[in-house]
């Protein structure tokens, strides 16, 4: 799948997009703040995005997601350090979204992504 | 409205703004009086009723040696000589005056005084003032009764409308002062509780930036691991990195528990269990057949004690899933007891599917496991026993703190 990472951390950036890579995907691109995630989603259509919550720029991550959702529909995985009730009941508010807590294992990134790619295929045959 | 150098003698910067106020006030109030007595003084002499005329004199100087107590920092004299000379001038006046002329009225102003001299929290001090004012008022009022002032009076009631007058003129001025004096408090207090909810925000978000920081920091490390361990051929450094790994995700819950119950004084170690082994659950493929069973009577425990225990418990689990179970279990159960005795911890750790492994390389991490083990046993200044049998048992047992 391709996918597009959003973490304002660039060590971290760097260790989701070798994961995402190790796993098999394709990473289109990684931006650090909110205006260039929603500005990316405009002009491309990623089948991921790897979205941390605590991000640079105008919006958080879940704010970020909520402008995405007015013209796109893809899935967002929510990488966060908080798994507060309200950060946590905030994000899954956004249609099609997950949730892991950081740090994230290589095998809970594995079954999230591979769950997608069954819906995003289901959705497909539909 | 009063002289400033006056109503300023005795208070010093460093007497916090209550003490302030009450030093100014007992010196306004002994203002207050001395112009009441001026004016009395001047009444009697017109009339030459020298006794009282005297006696003002004297009241007079009590309210300047009460100014005179604050200058020498001696407060709580002052507030003594301010009760003894009303009390005093009250009872002479309505005794002398006669009870029809309205001197007993200023003892309404009691109340107002006895609030405006005293601190809210010395309630004995401000009993026994209510009792002395009042009994005052009672005697006055008995006195008047049966008669036995009557061959003191020295007047009737022809000076009842300046007594009214002078009476309701102090209680006006006391209650309008009263008011002023609350409104600063409270405008100061008002002041106090906004900057102190502008400091609890910035701590909260201070506090919420270093979690995010720490949290942060611990998943770069643990990635940077994990890819470590991807990049190797080597099985035994890659479970070594692995296990690591787990180490630092068991610090990391910990971290998150307590940040998330906003609650950094103690944990309650049941859930952390859970999270846990959750979280072993979902990332471990080869522990699905693990039931765990957690019971605790809502032990809580402290912070550095909980990342010890966290990690001793995650270390245990390392040691007893990553080796093989026995062939004949299908089902595994690993279970953990968390008590409290007197002044004692007692965590239990069984497991019914341990197999002793006889691999080199599992003994080899076995040993380092072990001695980690140790080492946090020691950290939490607990004992350690163990039996390693039909069931694999852990008994820690450490101090409450």
């Amino acid at each position: 799948m391709k996918i597009l990472i959003v973490e304002d951390d660039m060590i971290l950036a760097m260790i989701n997009r070798k994961f995402a890579m190790k796993l098999g995907h394709e990473i289109m691109n990684s931006v650090s703040n909110s205006e260039a995630a929603i500005d990316f989603c405009t002009n491309n259509a990623p089948e991921v995005i790897l979205m941390d919550i605590h991000i640079d720029g105008k919006y958080d991550g879940i704010e970020t997601m909520q402008e995405i959702r007015k013209f796109s529909h893809t899935p967002v995985i929510y990488i966060s350090a908080n798994s507060d009730k309200s950060t946590y009941d905030r994000a899954l508010s956004v249609s099609d979204s997950y949730f892991l807590l950081k740090p994230i294992d290589i095998e809970l990134l594995r079954t999230t992504l591979d769950e997608i790619a069954i819906n995003i295929h289901q959705q497909a045959i539909q | 409205m009063f002289p400033h150098i006056i109503e300023n003698i005795g208070v010093l910067n460093e007497q916090s703004k209550k003490d302030r106020i009450r030093i100014r006030t007992i010196n306004r109030l002994n203002i207050i009086c001395i112009f009441f007595c001026v004016l009395y003084s001047i009444f009697f002499y017109i009339n030459h009723l020298w006794f009282l005329f005297f006696a003002v004199l004297i009241l007079m100087q009590i309210f300047i040696l009460g100014i005179y107590l604050n200058y020498l920092q001696k407060h709580f004299f002052s507030i003594i000589a301010v009760i003894v000379s009303t009390n005093l001038g009250v009872l002479i006046f309505g005794l002398f005056l006669g009870f029809n002329s309205g001197v007993h009225i200023i003892n309404l102003t009691a109340p107002l005084i006895i609030f405006l001299i005293f601190d809210f929290k010395e309630k004995t001090k401000i009993k026994l003032a209510l009792i002395l004012y009042s009994s005052n008022l009672a005697f006055q009022i008995i006195a008047h009764k049966y008669k036995f002032a009557e061959s003191v009076q020295v007047i009737d009631s022809e000076f009842y409308i300046m007594n009214i007058i002078a009476a309701f003129l102090l209680l006006t001025v006391l209650t309008y002062y009263f008011a002023a004096v609350n409104n600063t408090v409270n405008a100061d207090l008002h002041s106090k509780n906004l900057k102190l909810a502008n400091t609890i925000l910035e701590k909260d978000l201070l506090l919420s930036e270093v979690h995010h920081r720490v949290k942060n920091n611990l998943a770069v490390i643990s990635g940077i691991l994990s890819l470590q361990a991807m990049s190797l051929d080597d099985e035994k450094t890659q479970k070594e990195l692995n296990d690591t790994q787990k180490r630092i995700k068991s610090m990391s819950l910990i971290h998150e528990n307590f940040y998330q119950k906003e609650q950094l004084i103690s944990i309650n170690f049941e859930e952390h269990i859970h999270l846990l082994t959750d979280e072993l659950n979902k990332s471990c493929i080869n522990t699905s057949k693990i039931n765990f069973i957690v019971s605790n009577n809502s032990v809580k425990l402290n912070f550095n004690t909980s990342i010890s225990l966290s990690l001793l418990v995650n270390e245990i689990l390392n040691f007893l899933i990553s080796n093989k179970h026995k062939e004949n279990n299908s089902q595994r159960t690993i279970q953990f007891v968390l008590s409290q005795i007197d002044n004692q911890f007692s965590l239990n750790i069984s497991d019914d599917g341990y197999m002793k492994s006889e691999s080199t390389t599992e003994k080899s991490s076995d040993e380092f496991s072990f001695d980690l083990i140790y080492a946090l046993t020691s950290q939490i200044e607990g004992k350690l026993d163990f039996v390693i049998d039909n069931i694999t048992e852990f008994k820690i047992t450490f101090p409450v703190k």
